[in-house]
C-alpha cells in the first residue's frame, strides 16, 4: 500500500493508569494508533480491555494520562468530546433501535435533517444514509428498511455506517474503536464486517480492534498490543508472530505445563450415538462418543457448535435425527435429558444458567429439586443442603456459605456453581459451551482440573470453546464444524493451534 | 438502616395503625374491629395470595376480577335453578380453573404476553358474566339463605370473640399457598422460573407446565373469591368482582418491597392487603369521603413502592 509512508500517529496515549480503590486495573499504559492501520488490542477477560475503552470513550476517568491527538495534547473529558476529536465507538452490545428505519439509526445521535425547522426531511435523511453506506461498499441494504428486518450482522454494519456519516458541523471520524464486534455475528456476517473494516483502512482511517479471538486478529490486524493484568506485555507488528506467541503473552504461561493431561485410558464403550441430527441450523450431524472421552467442537462463530449442544440437551427443536444414550434412544427435551444424567452448562451463564436473585444452594440444586424431593412433592431442604455442601466442595467454590446470593460471587465462582450443578448426580454426559468464558486465570485452571477429573471418573464430555489452547490440550478428539455440518474429526495428538486454525478456516476461505 | 430499608413498608403500616388508634382510641384497636377488618379484606386476600403465585412465576393476571364476577354469577344462577349448593360451588370453581388454564395456555403455547392474554380474557370473562346473568343482578330469593348466612356468620373462638367464616377461608388459602410456595418442589421451581425463565428451561425445569399451573391456581382463587362475594353480599352482579384485580396487584407490588431482590412474597402480600384494609376501615371511621379514600390509597401505594426502590437503588 502506497499510503504506508504517509502514515502518521493519530492518537497517542502515554502513562495511562487507572485504579479502583486499591486495585490497579491499568498500569502505565502507552498506546499509539496510526492512520491507515488496524491495531488489535488483545487480552483475556479481566485484563483491563474494557476499562481502557471506557477511558477512551470518556466514561471512566483515568488517574494519570497524557493523550495526544494528531500531536496535540488533549483531555478525554467526556463522551461529547469524542465527536470533536473524531473517535467513534462500536460496542459489543449494539446501541440501536430496531423499530426505526436504517436511516434513522444511522443518523442516531446526529441532527436529523429538517424542513421548516420541525418536519423531518425524509428524502435528505435517506440520501445521507444511503451515501454513507455506499461509501463503505454496502449496496444491498435499503435505508428505508426497518432495522428489525435486518440480520444481526447487517445491523452491525448499519451501526458502523452511523460512525461514518458525514454531515455539516460534524467532524468526520478518523479512529474507530470496535469492542468485540463479532460476539454475535456468524461467519459470513463477520467476513462482511472485515471487508468494510479493510476498506476503512484503505481510506486512511485508524481502527482499534478489541478482541480475544486470535483467528480474527490474524485475519485482520497489522499491529497488536497485548494486555495482561493491566499492563501492555507485548506491542509489535503482527507479521511473523504465531498464535502461540500471542497466547503466551495473553496468559503469561506456556501452554503445555499448565493444562492437566489425561492419566487414564478411554474405555471403548459407546455412551452417545447421534444419527442424522438436523434442525434449522444443523445439517445431518452424526457422531458418537466413548465413555470418559472429551470431545471438542471447533469451528468459527456460527458454525453450529452452540446449536449442536443445544440440540443435544433438547433446547432447540429437531427436524429429524436420533440420539442414543448408552444404547437407548432418548427424546431430547430438557426435562428429560437432565433426568437421564445429561448435564449442560450454557454459553451465557448469567442469562441462560443462573437465577441471579437466588442463593448458591438454589442454583446448584436447581435441576434436582424433584429428584431429591420428599414423596416427589415436598422440597427437601436438608438433603439438598447436604448434597450441595458436598458438591461445592468438589468444585472448590469460594463463597461465604451455600446461602450466599449468587450475584455476589465472581464470574469464576459463578461458573463453579454451574459445574456443581452439572456434576450433581455424576452425569454420563456433560455438555459444555465455552466453559471458561469470563473466568479469571486462576479459576480457569481449577475448571480444567474439574473437567479432567470428571472425564477420568467416566463422564463423557462434549465441549465447545473458542479458546484453541484449551481445546487442544483437554480434548481427545475434535470435531470441526462449518455451516452446521461436521467437516472432519481430528485426533488432538500432535495437534497445534495453527493446524486447528487452518482446518477451521478451510471451508470459508474456499468460499471466499 | 438495613432493617428500615427492608421493613420500611412494615413501619409505614404500623404508623398508619398508630395514627388511627390515636384518632379513634375507643373503637379502632379492638378485637372486634380487627376481626371486622379481616372479614372485609378476606376476599381480596384470597385473590392476592393466588395472584402472588402467578407473579412469583414472573407473570401477572388482569382477568381475576371479571373471573370472580363470572364464577359468582355461575354459582348464583345454578343455585337459583335449585341445584344443590355444593354442586353450584363445584361447577363455579371448575369454571375458575378452566379460565385460569386458558390464561396459562395463551401465555405459554400461544406465546402471548401475560398483559395481552389476560387483558383479552378480562373482557371475555366479563362478557360471559353479563351473558350468563342476562345483565341482571341476582338477589333476594334467588340466593339461598344459608349462603348469605355463611357470609355473615362466624365461629366462636372464646367468649365474645368470633372468627368470621370468610376470614377462616382466607386463612386456609394463606396456609395452602404458603406451603405451595415454600415447601413444595413446584413452588421452588416457580421461583426459578420467575427469576430466570431461560435458565430454568435449560436446567430441565418444566417451565410451561409450571406457568399454566400458576394461572390455574389463580383461576381457582378467583372462583373462591367470586363465591365469597356472593355469600357476603347475598347477591350476584355481573361486575361485582371488578375492583379486585387492581387491588390484588397493588397488594403484591407493595409486598414486593419486603424482599431484598424485589420478589413477590406471601408475607409482603398479606401486609399489602392489610394496609389497604386498615386504610379503608380507619378512614371510614374518621368519616372521610370514599372518593378521598381512593386518592389516599393511591398515594400510599406509590409512596411505599417508590420509597423502597429509591432506598434500594442507592445501595
Amino acid at each position: 500500500m502506497s499510503s504506508q509512508s504517509r502514515n502518521f500517529s493519530l492518537l497517542e496515549l502515554n502513562g495511562l493508569s487507572k485504579s479502583f480503590g486499591k486495585v490497579d486495573v491499568l498500569k502505565d499504559i502507552s498506546l499509539s494508533l496510526e492512520s491507515g492501520s488496524i491495531h488489535a488490542l488483545l487480552g483475556e477477560n479481566g485484563a483491563g480491555k474494557s476499562t481502557l475503552i471506557k477511558i477512551l470513550s470518556g466514561v471512566e476517568k483515568p488517574n494519570l494520562l497524557k493523550c495526544k491527538v494528531r500531536g496535540e495534547e488533549i483531555e478525554l473529558e467526556h463522551a461529547r468530546n469524542q465527536n470533536v476529536i473524531g473517535i467513534r465507538f462500536i460496542h459489543q452490545e449494539l446501541q440501536i433501535i430496531p423499530h426505526l428505519s436504517v436511516a434513522e439509526n444511522i443518523l442516531l445521535g446526529h441532527h436529523i435533517p429538517r424542513k421548516a425547522g420541525i418536519f423531518v426531511d425524509w428524502r435528505k435523511a435517506y440520501s445521507i444514509a444511503q451515501e454513507s453506506m455506499d461509501s463503505l461498499g454496502i449496496t444491498d441494504i435499503n435505508a428505508k428498511e426497518k432495522l428489525s428486518r435486518l440480520n444481526v450482522g447487517d445491523r452491525m454494519l448499519v451501526k458502523l455506517c452511523g460512525a461514518f456519516v458525514s454531515l455539516p458541523g460534524i467532524k468526520e471520524a478518523d479512529l474507530y474503536v470496535l469492542d468485540e464486534p463479532t460476539a454475535s455475528l456468524n461467519g459470513t456476517e463477520t467476513d462482511r464486517l472485515f471487508k468494510v473494516l479493510k476498506k476503512l483502512k484503505e481510506h486512511g482511517k485508524s481502527i482499534l480492534y478489541v478482541s480475544h479471538r486470535l483467528d480474527e486478529i490474524f485475519n485482520l490486524a497489522d499491529k497488536v498490543s497485548v494486555l495482561r493484568d493491566g499492563e501492555i506485555v507485548l506491542k509489535c507488528d503482527l507479521e511473523g508472530l504465531s498464535s502461540a506467541h500471542l497466547t503466551e503473552a495473553m496468559t503469561g504461561r506456556i501452554l503445555d505445563k499448565s493444562l492437566p493431561k489425561r492419566r487414564t485410558k478411554i474405555e471403548i464403550d459407546k455412551v452417545l450415538d447421534v444419527k442424522d441430527l438436523s434442525n434449522e441450523r444443523l445439517k445431518a450431524i452424526s457422531f458418537s462418543a466413548q465413555k470418559g472421552e472429551i470431545l471438542g467442537l471447533a469451528g468459527l462463530i456460527g458454525s453450529g457448535r452452540t446449536e449442536l449442544l443445544r440440540a443435544l440437551i433438547g433446547a432447540d427443536k429437531l427436524f429429524s435425527g436420533e440420539i442414543q444414550l448408552s444404547g437407548k434412544s432418548i427424546k431430547p427435551i430438557t426435562t428429560n435429558m437432565w433426568q437421564k444424567k445429561v448435564s449442560y452448562i450454557p454459553e451465557e451463564r448469567r442469562t441462560q444458567g443462573l437465577v441471579m436473585n437466588q442463593s448458591v444452594l438454589f442454583n446448584t440444586a436447581l435441576s434436582f429439586f424433584k429428584k431429591e424431593a420428599i414423596y416427589k412433592i415436598f422440597f427437601h431442604l436438608k438433603l439438598l443442603l447436604q448434597k450441595t455442601t458436598r458438591v461445592v466442595k468438589q468444585v472448590n467454590l469460594k463463597a461465604t456459605g451455600v446461602d450466599q446470593p449468587i450475584w455476589q460471587l465472581s464470574g469464576g465462582n459463578q461458573q463453579k456453581v454451574m459445574f456443581a450443578r452439572a456434576l450433581w448426580n455424576q452425569p454420563d454426559l456433560l455438555l459444555l459451551d465455552e466453559p471458561t468464558r469470563g473466568v479469571d486465570v486462576g479459576a480457569k485452571q481449577e475448571i480444567y482440573q474439574i473437567i479432567r477429573e470428571a472425564s477420568e471418573t467416566g463422564t463423557t464430555i462434549i465441549m465447545a470453546s473458542s479458546e484453541w489452547t484449551e481445546m487442544i490440550s483437554l480434548c481427545d478428539r475434535i470435531l470441526v464444524l462449518s455451516d452446521g455440518k461436521i467437516i472432519e474429526s481430528v485426533e488432538t495428538d500432535g495437534m497445534t493451534e495453527a493446524i486447528l486454525l487452518k482446518r477451521c478456516y478451510q471451508p470459508t476461505t474456499k468460499a471466499a | 438502616m438495613i432493617l428500615f430499608r427492608r421493613y420500611g413498608t412494615l413501619f409505614g403500616f404500623i404508623l398508619i395503625v398508630l395514627f388511627f388508634w390515636i384518632q379513634r382510641p375507643d373503637t379502632f384497636m379492638t378485637a372486634r374491629n380487627w376481626l371486622n377488618i379481616t372479614q372485609q379484606v378476606s376476599i381480596l386476600c384470597v385473590v392476592s395470595f393466588t395472584m402472588t403465585v402467578v407473579m412469583v412465576g414472573g407473570d401477572f393476571d388482569l382477568s381475576v376480577g371479571s373471573m370472580a364476577s363470572l364464577t359468582g354469577i355461575i354459582g348464583a344462577v345454578l343455585m337459583q335453578q335449585g341445584n344443590p349448593i355444593l354442586v353450584a360451588i363445584g361447577i363455579s370453581l371448575l369454571a375458575g380453573l378452566t379460565g385460569g388454564i386458558l390464561n396459562g395456555l395463551l401465555v405459554t403455547f400461544a406465546r402471548l404476553s401475560a398483559f395481552v392474554a389476560t387483558l383479552g380474557t378480562l373482557t371475555l370473562f366479563g362478557g360471559l358474566a353479563l351473558l350468563t346473568s342476562d345483565g341482571k343482578t341476582l338477589f333476594g330469593r334467588s340466593i339461598p339463605e344459608t349462603v348469605g348466612d355463611f357470609g355473615r356468620g362466624s365461629v366462636p373462638l372464646f367468649e365474645e370473640i368470633r372468627i368470621p367464616y370468610l376470614t377462616l377461608i382466607a386463612i386456609v388459602v394463606l396456609i395452602l399457598v404458603a406451603i405451595l410456595l415454600r415447601q413444595t418442589v413446584v413452588g421452588r421451581q416457580l421461583h426459578a422460573v420467575g427469576g430466570n425463565q431461560e435458565a430454568s428451561r435449560l436446567a430441565g425445569i418444566p417451565v410451561a407446565k409450571l406457568r399454566v399451573m400458576a394461572f390455574a391456581i389463580n383461576g381457582i382463587g378467583a372462583g373462591v373469591a367470586g363465591l365469597m362475594l356472593v355469600s357476603r353480599l347475598s347477591s350476584a352482579n355481573p361486575t361485582q368482582g371488578e375492583g379486585l384485580m387492581l387491588n390484588a396487584i397493588a397488594a403484591v407490588f407493595v409486598g414486593m418491597t419486603f424482599s431484598e431482590e424485589g420478589e413477590p412474597n406471601l408475607f409482603g402480600t398479606l401486609i399489602g392487603v392489610l394496609i389497604l384494609g386498615v386504610l379503608s376501615n380507619g378512614l371510614t371511621q374518621l368519616r372521610i369521603d370514599t372518593y378521598v379514600q381512593q386518592i389516599l390509597t393511591g398515594i400510599i401505594i406509590i409512596a411505599a413502592v417508590m420509597f423502597s426502590s429509591l432506598t434500594k437503588n442507592r445501595n
